[in-house]
């Protein structure tokens, strides 16, 4: 056990050590910052609190009544003024971002003119809307025009009761199962490529004899695993923290509502991780293979392409999930390897996933890594024999056979 | 001369020879259209497509428990029995159980103050839009003015309003299809024909300049580069390059623009009869490809004369990729303003110029001497970059194997 110990600190000490691991670390702080900051920067800097103002040519709002502040707690001032030539002297000396021109005959046929040099903010003209609308109730009491003017705040509910979110679009805690799906498949593909071009150097530069000398190949491989594993844990637990600094950053310090209390969806977090542990053993197991059976560190790197395609092949189903989400490619896409991360990541949006699924999952996958070390370890003993050449994996199994 | 067509034939026939480059360059695009193809004519063949649209638009028998008491009656204009009243809640959990309801909805005792309304529904699908919830609120609304007509018209239509820009630029109005961009609520293709335009020319610059720089870093790598150089000279060597690969990432461009032009014209197939490209943009969109093309493909060829093997290529592309970055997410976040301050000064800055003056000129109505200044800028800084490409892109440095650091780097440049 001692030497298995001492391949996973190498490996670990190997990893964490270099640039590149550093450069991992920070650059989905780094991504983070870039998809984000335009964004707040541009809200920002559209973002315009000046009154909106009106000219009543119609008479109809004498004594106009207010609506209440928008939900955001943003308030837009609305200004009447007496004539078109005072509105426009105020847009003009940039008072006010708009007015509206009711006509005349407005009661009768609702018709207005927006004047304005640059679109106004959303915010205002909804506000100014609200406002027309409680006036144009004015017979009904203030809180009666205002809920019929503001409407209704629809919550979706499961009939279980296990789940509820707001309709009009996902909410963040609903997309958080997907953005943590990425992140997880992210990491397991950097972890086993690393395992595999790590295992293609030491091949090449001859630093596999003398370790196969001291240490059998079961305990090499589980010390590799163990340490790229850790590895990847501590990536992962660095992201998490990243991310959960933005979003308190995007909803407490620049109040944007979308980030504001996230409901988290503990269980679909668990699944995604219970899935994933057995499955990155799996891919770096396989990615370890073959690594064993290629010739450069070259010729390696290019299988990565293949492990990232299925890993991918969830996104391009999504479109099928969205319409099934428990269709027979939804469950199917569930239990395979590889593409059971993203799977649950989206499918949690849409679904509650059946716990026989997850568990399935977990089953299969765990069956495919141990299927997969096993392959690993006979891939590795007899690519310490063929220096300089491909190994074919009808190779690999023959010889497995014969050997037993 | 000679001898650059000659590197310029290689580059390209070995480009066209890879089974990646043409799988990602024409398969994938043809076969996204085949599809989509494929989908839009089952489409049409279907009984909604087909006319036979109250098929698809059947309204859902639902149920609703009004704990508010506000609901006396339900609009006339609603089918009969499309909304049933449960007592408790309890009584309409039985009845979605036993499938006489699909869904149903509490309207809790304090509707009036927060408006809150609970909707339980077996589809937790955020993006699906089979559910009907509008028909509720409806009825909230109709009972909320005592069932008025009158008042719920002046409700949903408070205004006939007319727009009027008083400034010269971005005079488009709300729903405005007659050019691209987001202002156009109808048409998606219209909608984002800006974004798409630009994201095309992004993909189009860090994929051609990735070739470039991982053409030149293998061949350093397996040693190819010393009998190029002992025969071909290395400017002659870095303009065959970026003509080559040039023209290979150009035919994919053009391949990927025609195949995502057809993809979104099937997808929808009816563009409004107003609607038209501003007609300076081809040839901007020319001029501007070029340039930039040649500004990042000089930069890249440059930086990589300094990469000693593949491995490092990629963190090295981001010296020249990053600050286009910038401008790209910029321009992505700024698809409802285009003619803002700071995407204009992006637009006329060089780095950023090939993406950002390019969205602008989608959504038309940029000053004329806007795309002159930046196209001018951009052509000085194109002269510039191949100043400093041929300061990196010499022997000594093509044939050197230390690895990249920014040391190495400004040693180059001080040569």
């Amino acid at each position: 056990m001692g030497k298995t110990w001492l391949v996973a600190f190498e490996e670990i000490r190997r990893n964490a050590f270099k640039k590149s691991f550093i450069l991992v670390l920070f650059s989905v702080p780094f991504f983070l910052v870039m998809m984000i900051a335009p964004g707040i920067v541009m809200e920002q800097l559209s973002r315009n609190d000046r009154p909106i103002g009106y000219v009543d040519l119609s008479g109809a709002f004498e004594e106009p009544r207010m609506p209440p502040e928008e939900d955001s707690g943003r308030k837009v001032e609305i200004i009447p003024y007496p004539s078109q030539d005072e509105a426009r002297a105020a847009l003009d000396a940039e008072e006010i971002q708009a007015y509206y021109l009711l006509q005349s005959d407005y009661l009768d046929s609702r018709r207005a003119e927006l004047v304005y040099r640059e679109q106004p903010d959303s915010d205002a003209t909804r506000h100014f809307y609200d406002f027309l609308q409680v006036n144009l109730l004015s017979e009904l009491p203030m809180e009666i025009a205002w809920r019929a003017a503001d409407g209704s705040s629809t919550t979706i509910q499961n009939p279980e009761g296990t789940r509820r979110f707001p309709s009009g679009g996902p909410t963040l805690g609903s997309v958080l199962p997907i953005i943590f799906g990425f992140a997880v498949g992210g990491l397991l593909l950097l972890g086993a490529g690393s395992l595999m071009t790590g295992l293609v150097d030491e091949k090449s530069n001859r630093t596999m004899e003398v370790i196969a000398t001291s240490i059998s190949s079961s305990r090499m491989i589980t010390g590799k695993l163990f340490g790229i594993l850790t590895v990847s844990l501590v990536q992962l637990a660095f992201w998490i923290l990243v991310g959960v600094i933005a979003i308190w950053l995007a909803g407490s310090v620049f109040g944007v509502t979308w980030f504001q209390n996230p409901r988290v969806e503990w269980s679909s977090m668990l699944a995604i991780v219970a899935v994933a542990l057995p499955g990155y053993v799996f891919a770096s197991a396989v990615l370890f293979a073959l690594g064993a059976t290629v010739v450069d560190a070259q010729e390696g790197q290019s299988l990565g392409p293949l492990l990232f395609l299925t890993m991918m092949i969830p996104v391009y189903a999504l479109a099928a999930f969205a319409n099934d989400p428990n269709g027979t490619l939804a469950v199917t896409l569930t239990l395979l390897p590889m593409t059971s991360i993203l799977t649950i990541g989206i499918r949690s949006m849409l679904t509650v996933i059946p716990t026989w699924q997850i568990s399935a999952s977990v089953i299969i996958q765990l069956f495919c890594a141990i299927a997969a070390i096993w392959l690993a370890g006979k891939a590795f003993r007899l690519g310490m024999l063929r220096y300089g050449q491909r190994l074919r994996l009808r190779e690999i199994l023959g010889r497995g056979r014969a050997g037993a | 001369m000679t001898k650059t067509f000659l590197v310029l034939r290689y580059e390209l026939t070995s480009l066209l020879r890879k089974p990646g480059f043409l799988i990602i360059a024409f398969g994938i695009p043809l076969v996204g259209v085949v599809v989509l193809a494929g989908i839009n004519l089952a489409r049409s063949d279907s009984p909604a497509e087909s006319g036979d649209e109250a098929a698809s638009e059947e309204l859902q028998v639902e149920g609703f428990v009004d704990l508010s008491g506000l609901i006396k009656a339900l609009p006339d204009d609603l089918p009969a029995g499309i909304l049933v009243r449960f007592a408790s809640e309890e009584q309409a959990t039985d009845a979605l159980a036993e499938d006489q309801i699909t869904a149903y909805y509490v309207v809790p005792s304090d509707y009036v103050e927060s408006g809150e309304l609970l909707y339980i529904h077996p589809s937790l699908n955020p993006l699906t839009d089979d559910r009907q919830d509008w028909i509720m609120r409806q009825v909230l609304v109709f009972n909320l003015v005592e069932g008025d007509a009158e008042t719920m018209d002046r409700l949903f239509n408070p205004v006939e309003l007319e727009e009027t820009n008083l400034s010269a630029i971005g005079s488009g109005t709300e729903g405005d299809c007659a050019r691209p961009g987001m202002d156009c609520d109808a048409n998606l293709l219209i909608r984002l024909m800006p974004m798409i335009v630009m994201v095309f020319f992004f993909i189009a610059f860090t994929n051609g300049s990735a070739l470039l720089i991982r053409s030149i870093s293998e061949e350093k790598q397996n040693r190819l580069i010393e009998i190029l150089a002992s025969s071909v000279e290395p400017l002659q060597l870095m303009a065959g390059k970026i003509l080559g690969l040039g023209i290979g990432t150009l035919l994919a461009f053009a391949m990927w623009v025609v195949a995502a032009f057809a993809a979104l014209r099937l997808s929808q197939p009816n563009l409004p009869v107003e609607f038209e490209i501003p007609v300076s943009l081809l040839p901007w969109a020319i001029v501007f490809f070029l340039l930039g093309f040649t500004f990042y493909a000089s930069l890249m060829a440059g930086v990589g004369a300094l990469v000693p093997n593949i491995k490092d290529t990629t963190k090295v592309s981001w010296l020249v990729i990053g600050p286009m970055m910038v401008g790209y997410m910029i321009g992505i976040f700024s698809m409802e303003q285009p003619h803002n301050p700071l995407i204009t000064a992006l637009s006329l800055f060089p780095v950023t110029s090939p993406l950002n003056m390019v969205q602008r000129l989608t959504t038309g109505e940029v000053p004329g001497w806007q795309p002159v200044l930046a196209a001018v800028l951009l052509a000085i800084a194109v002269f510039l970059a191949l100043r400093v490409a041929a300061r990196l892109f010499r022997t000594h440095n093509l044939l050197s194997g230390q690895p990249f650091s920014p040391k190495v780097l400004l040693n180059a440049l001080k040569d």
